[in-house]
């Protein structure tokens, strides 16, 4: 009865948070209260897969779930903000049926790295896929070692892990077990064993604590890693991205099936890494790798992460970016540095947090701001209740001082860039704080 | 030539610690005083007969207790550099390696330099917060993330009047002794604290730098509004604790 209860419960919520138009994870909230381990007593379907780490989870999930469902596969999967317990909780009874069996083939969830362990202990995922491990909000998540620990748990049930084979920290989910697949980039042209980075999370093994060695970096920390003293190394990946054209916009991976040839949308090394683990979580499901490159090849990202504005005269993309992560910033803007024509950068840093002001800005310092130093980066703004400190970490990048200016009205700042003859606009901000300037352009 | 040493930069590197270094750096070179950063870690042959300023900053619980048993080995270099008062400032979890002791989560009891009778104890939670903070006539501004708790400081550096303290409801933050200044804040504390950053020049300069010679007008503003953003809050909230 408590069962039946708590799906009713879901159900009915799910119903009217459709009417009034909210998505929220209340009814999963009040079928938890009503039977506690009603996750428990549900028919799953056979393939439950789990995303977590610290980048890339939403649009993997995104492309895993398109590909699965092109593939005829019949998909629930959470969406952005809904990943703990009861969102979780929300989806599942959503789906099922009132005897309590998911309707679905597939359960694919986007799990958060500090909740997974809560969600997990109802019920085990078939295949857990972890695609990074790094500095992330550390004011809520700790940094990348506590995560490792809290995440350890919820990873442990899983049947088979799908794992990063560049991470370090990620590849050691895989000490002590069987069944893991491993993804990772290959050898390619230009890559070093040097980090280039401002801070580097890659000097110590997560192993043994000594010093590491690596044959080749991707970025920062992720890449072909080796521990002299304990062994600890890379393993091989079973599926590899051969090749990473971000002139082109495309990339290569190679799995036992071949190589397919991949569009990205948002070329960089990062989108490179989450179409690779899209593609080898579909593979694990038993799509075939043609008809996994021909769907990725039509996805377009509906998250919006890249909104194409106008200005006055001047065109501008707005690159969304999170802040306390440096790593979603260094993406941000090697877009910006790697544009060959003439740009503006605005870095917008206005509201850290959404609940409150806080000063929390070390990560500041993380930020690779050193690369906006080539010469067609022409003019930087630095805007938002930040801009000061912003300006303070851009006085050690050895930018000249003339590009930049700093103002903490959003509006100014948007003037200041309408007053340059430099005509195209790269604006580098959080999403909580994106709207705040695309209210003052035309979206396109 | 005033030596600047940060010890531990590769491993104590958790929340843009360096840049309290480049600030030091530049403030001096702004006042007249030429200096260069020194960097020592666990390869490297400790000698602090030398330094004009010591600087450690925050780093991960495994990390730290690396750095601090590598620290107890050559603790009689540092030791001396407290004891000729040359100034040292450890900010986030470097604050405990110079305590009796860190106890870790698992209850093992890692020993510290015992230059201080205070000891820390880490759990399983943690403990985050923006903090106001009274030093004198100052107030300072900054942020804690911590996962310990530190008690029987007997000479603490701040006041709290916003945040979390060392231990518990204790509204007592960091620890100062001489010229040896503690604190769990991080921040970076010298970027964010235009008056610790002149306390800390004229210290290492060892002379009192007027205010004006090392200003940075971003920086004083951008204290100005995190004070005042930070203090609306503080009214806002009743009780300090996030």
């Amino acid at each position: 009865m408590r069962k039946l209860l708590a799906i009713l419960l879901a159900k009915a919520g799910r119903f009217v948070g459709k009417l009034v138009g909210k998505g929220s994870s209340k009814p999963g909230y009040y079928a938890l209260k009503a039977d506690p381990k009603i996750l428990q007593k549900i028919k799953l379907p056979p393939y439950v897969i789990a995303v977590s780490g610290s980048n890339g989870k939403t649009s993997t999930v995104e492309m895993i779930a398109k590909i699965l469902t092109d593939a005829g596969l019949r998909v629930a999967y959470n969406k952005e903000g809904s990943n703990q317990i009861e969102g979780v909780a929300t989806l599942i009874l959503g789906e099922c049926t009132l005897s309590g069996r998911m309707k679905s083939d597939v359960l694919l969830i986007e799990s958060d790295e500090r909740f997974a362990r809560y969600t997990f202990s109802h019920f085990k995922p078939t295949h857990f896929v972890v695609t990074n491990l790094y500095r992330d909000q550390l004011t809520r998540n700790g940094h990348p070692e506590w995560v490792f620990d809290a995440l350890a748990e919820g990873v442990k049930p899983a049947g088979k892990l799908i794992l990063n084979a560049d991470d370090p920290l990620v590849s050691l989910f895989a000490e002590g077990r069987e069944n893991t697949v491993w993804f990772g980039c290959g050898k390619l042209e230009g890559l070093s064993p040097e980090n280039d980075s401002v801070y580097d999370d890659g000097r110590f093994c997560p192993r043994c604590g000594e010093r590491m060695r690596y044959d080749y970096r991707v970025y920062n920390h992720v890449g072909a890693y080796f521990c002299p003293v304990c062994g600890y190394r890379r393993q091989k990946p079973a599926y590899e991205l051969r090749k990473i054209d971000l002139a082109a916009g495309s990339l290569t991976v190679a799995s036992r099936e071949g190589s397919f040839e991949i569009p990205m949308e948002n070329p960089s090394v990062y989108s490179a890494y989450n179409i690779l683990v899209a593609f080898a979580a579909a593979s694990e499901a038993g799509v075939p790798g043609e008809k996994i490159a021909r769907s990725l090849r039509d996805f377009a990202s509906r998250m919006g992460r890249i909104v194409s504005f106008t200005l006055g005269d001047h065109e501008g993309k707005l690159l969304t970016s999170k802040h306390e992560n440096s790593i979603s910033y260094d993406q941000s803007i090697a877009v910006a540095a790697s544009d060959p024509e003439d740009v503006s950068v605005l870095v917008i840093v206005d509201a850290v947090s959404r609940k409150y002001f806080t000063s929390e800005t070390s990560w500041f310092w993380d930020i690779d701001f050193e690369k906006l130093a080539s010469p067609h980066v022409r003019h930087i703004v630095l805007a938002g209740t930040h801009y000061g400190e912003l300006m303070v970490r851009f006085s050690f990048t050895g930018i000249p001082e003339e590009r930049i200016a700093a103002v903490r009205s959003i509006e100014e700042a948007a003037e200041l860039l309408k007053s340059y003859d430099t005509k195209k606009i790269y604006t580098i901000t959080c999403f909580s704080d994106k709207d705040k300037f695309l209210n003052l352009v035309e979206r396109k | 030539m005033i030596r600047l040493y940060h010890l531990y930069p590769d491993l104590m590197d958790l929340y843009g610690d360096y840049a309290n270094l480049l600030m030091l750096s530049r403030a001096l070179t702004r006042a007249g005083y030429e200096n260069e950063i020194v960097k020592r870690s666990l390869i490297d042959r400790f000698d602090l007969s030398d330094a004009g300023f010591v600087y450690i900053g925050s780093g991960r619980e495994s990390r730290q207790k690396r750095a601090m048993a590598h620290l107890l080995r050559n603790k009689e270099t540092f030791r001396d550099a407290v004891r000729r008062g040359v100034p040292v400032l450890l900010t986030g979890n470097a604050m405990e390696m110079i305590g009796k002791s860190v106890t870790d989560k698992d209850g093992v009891r890692h020993e510290g330099l015992g230059l201080a009778s205070f000891e820390s104890v880490e759990g399983t939670k943690r403990l985050v917060s923006d903090e106001i903070v009274r030093w004198g006539e100052e107030k300072l501004v900054g942020f804690i993330n911590k996962s310990s708790e530190i008690r029987g400081v007997e000479k603490p550096l701040f006041h709290v009047e916003f945040g979390l303290g060392n231990a518990g409801e204790e509204k007592e933050e960091g620890y100062a002794e001489g010229n040896l200044f503690a604190t769990h804040l991080i921040g970076p504390i010298l970027v964010k604290n235009p008056a610790f950053l002149l306390k800390m020049t004229s210290l290492a300069a060892k002379a009192e730098i007027k205010a004006d010679a090392i200003r940075d007008k971003y920086a004083d503003e951008a204290f100005a509004i995190t004070l005042s953003e930070l203090s609306r809050r503080a009214e806002t909230e009743t009780k300090s604790n996030i």
